[in-house]
């Protein structure tokens, strides 16, 4: 492959050994919810996995956007969940270079890049999830503090994150062009105001514990307010290519486990490989589609090492991810027969968090229509 | 302290069912199988990196083989080792066990003198199990083989595993120790390890580096050992089902026994 190097392929060997060792049997629960996520992404911390495109002196190793790549793809083989709940953290840790005060980013960034916490993002309300000037979590000033009162909805991780970095309105009235009025706060879980509540029971991404969560009075100090709030919200974009990654993962485990079902599955002493050549090539059609989506993602991240962030790429990338999903999942459940569809085989989960990951981080509609205003 | 670990390359053994054996050189054919660390140098590593964090000191790896081994010598950095040597030269080639023994430990004396050599007990391919007594003969140092635990907390105490039970025994250094599978547990490699190892040293080695070599022990020619007529057996297994009661079954089972003693099927 012409993104990897010596450097790249020992990394990849040590997250396919984790992946693996360690999420392959702790997928299977995640997705029965007969476990959750907290300790092996902290272990994952801890071995540095976070810390790939994050700079040196937010406690990363360098912008190594391919190498992170590897990562999610390598996650992204033994299920979807887990590999998007590793996804978040750079998608919490990339705008937060710019987002934060130098202090935060020693308080925060640091420790939770090398698996000391967990930060999520409470953002999302009834109103909408781009409607962020109906909501109505409020934070309202109380000498060098905030006093945060309100609630969310469709938070990933609600009950599992030790740090949330809460959306409140500051003012009445939102500038609609500074956006001033729109703060974002840390606020610990550990405080006595906060409470996660009601974990919704969702399509796909099953274990990712998606509910609501609760604040109570919380007060947080003013150095714990964001500086540049819309830094955060507005420079998600280019990690959404995180997906494209999870997608071509899952989509090569997927292919691999068809192929390796019809060349051992005989019928009339014959295996369905060799008897069927419209099976084949319906596989290898598929195949063709991954080749050229590693390459278009690959180069896109090899981009973002020169320093090129172009988000409508990246959008792009996000937004074909859950359908390249959907589609190798139900060919391949096609392809395998009765075999395709029970769970154990572990093929219909792609086909369910497919849609799940088509609507996470912003839907689909939402990049289409950044790129028709492009144009 | 120094600690050294000789690792080896051998094929995966996921792969075992490709593996051929050239009717000639009676060698076996790795023509596309991918090369692994030893299972058991794995965990030798675990158990020098387990006595570093004890003691302090460094960790260098040794291996002998061909220049593509340089790929595990990396990942054995990756890890968390110090520095790596690798001995690769034609003249090492077609080594039997003693003549693998005798060049390696050229190779440590070469390098330094290290107060703990650590290696796998045995290797995945040859399974003779020869290598660690061998380097301590050849080191002149104390040796242990089959070794489950490693204790520096009083001097070096290992735990050696045999068929009926454990034994405790306390070596003097320099020493080598022959570390099983069983071990320990393999820690997952760290991603800040594996891009440090560009900043590691990583040599390549040849005959004429080592000192005080004696060129004759070396290789095919310095080999007293050299492979007879092999063979690949063709496995055809036969599962037999037996039906009855729980006694009539154990009684079935002990005929076939009497029936099959000596014999290689039924």
């Amino acid at each position: 492959m012409w993104y990897m190097n010596e450097e790249r392929e020992l990394l990849r060997k040590s997250f396919r050994e984790y992946t693996e060792k360690r999420i392959r049997p702790l997928a299977r629960k995640l997705e029965a919810e007969e476990e959750n996520s907290r300790e092996a992404l902290l272990e994952m911390g801890k071995l540095g996995m976070f810390t790939m495109p994050v700079p040196e002196a937010a406690g990363g190793t360098g912008p190594d956007y391919i190498s992170w790549g590897l990562l999610l793809e390598e996650l992204g083989k033994e299920g979807a969940t887990f590999a998007f709940l590793a996804l978040l953290r750079q998608v919490f840790n990339g705008p937060m270079q710019a987002a934060c005060s130098k202090e935060q980013i020693e308080k925060y960034v640091k420790p939770a890049v090398n698996g000391e916490f967990l930060i999520g993002l409470a953002a999302n309300e009834p109103a909408g999830g781009n409607n962020m000037f109906e909501y109505q979590t409020k934070a309202v000033r109380d000498g060098d503090d905030w006093i945060i009162n309100g609630s969310k909805v469709l938070v990933t991780q609600a009950s599992e994150v030790d740090v949330f970095l809460v959306l409140a309105l500051t003012r009445d009235q939102i500038d609609f062009r500074t956006m001033e009025g729109i703060d974002i706060f840390f606020v610990p879980t550990s405080d006595p105001g906060f409470r996660a509540g009601h974990i919704e029971h969702k399509v796909g991404l099953n274990g990712s514990n998606t509910g609501s969560v609760y604040f109570d009075n919380i007060r947080v100090p003013e150095s714990d307010r964001l500086p540049f709030p819309m830094a955060l919200l507005m420079g998600f974009g280019p990690e959404l290519s995180g997906y494209a990654a999870i997608a071509l993962g899952g989509a090569e485990a997927m292919i691999a486990k068809t192929a390796d079902y019809l060349k051992n599955r005989i019928q009339m002493g014959v295996s369905l490989w060799d008897a069927h050549e419209s099976a084949r090539h319906d596989l290898a059609k598929l195949q063709m589609e991954v080749y050229n989506y590693r390459n278009s993602l690959y180069g896109h991240l090899a981009n973002r090492n020169c320093g090129i962030h172009d988000m409508l790429e990246a959008g792009a990338l996000k937004a074909s991810a859950g359908p390249l999903l959907e589609k190798v999942a139900g060919e391949c459940m096609m392809l395998m027969g009765g075999t395709g569809v029970i769970r154990e085989t572990g093929i219909e989960q792609y086909w369910r968090d497919a849609k799940a990951l088509e609507i996470a981080c912003f839907s689909d509609k939402t990049f289409t229509g950044n790129v028709a205003a492009s144009l | 302290m120094k600690i050294a670990v000789s690792i080896k390359s051998v094929p995966d053994p996921e792969y075992y069912e490709k593996i051929t054996i050239d009717p000639v050189s009676k060698r076996l054919v790795r023509d596309g199988i991918p090369a692994v660390i030893n299972e058991a140098d794995l965990h030798a590593i675990e158990e020098a990196l387990r006595l570093k964090e004890a003691c302090g000191g460094t960790i260098t790896i040794v291996s002998m083989g061909p220049p593509a081994a340089i790929k595990q010598l990396k990942e054995a950095l990756a890890m968390g080792c110090d520095e790596a040597y690798l001995i690769s030269d034609r003249k090492v080639g077609g080594a039997d066990t003693l003549a693998t023994s005798y060049t390696l430990a050229k190779t440590l004396e070469t390098i330094g003198n290290f107060d703990v050599v650590f290696t796998g007990s045995e290797s995945a391919d040859g399974a003779t199990a020869h290598v660690p007594s061998q380097l301590g003969v050849w080191l002149k140092a104390a040796h242990a083989t089959n070794v489950v635990h490693v204790s520096a907390e009083d001097g070096i105490v290992v735990t050696k595993q045999f068929e009926n039970g454990r034994g405790r025994y306390r070596l003097s250094t320099p020493c080598v120790i022959g570390v099983t599978a069983k071990a320990n547990e393999v820690r997952f490699t760290n991603v800040r390890d594996i891009m440090e190892v560009k900043n590691k040293k990583c040599v390549v080695l040849s005959a004429a580096d080592l000192k005080d070599l004696d060129e004759s022990r070396l290789g095919l020619p310095g080999s007293p050992s050299q492979n007879g007529e092999v063979e690949a057996i063709e496995a055809n297994k036969e599962c037999i089902m037996l039906e009855g009661s729980e006694n009539e079954i154990a009684e079935k089972i002990a005929e076939i026994l009497k029936q099959t003693a000596g014999k290689e099927t039924l």
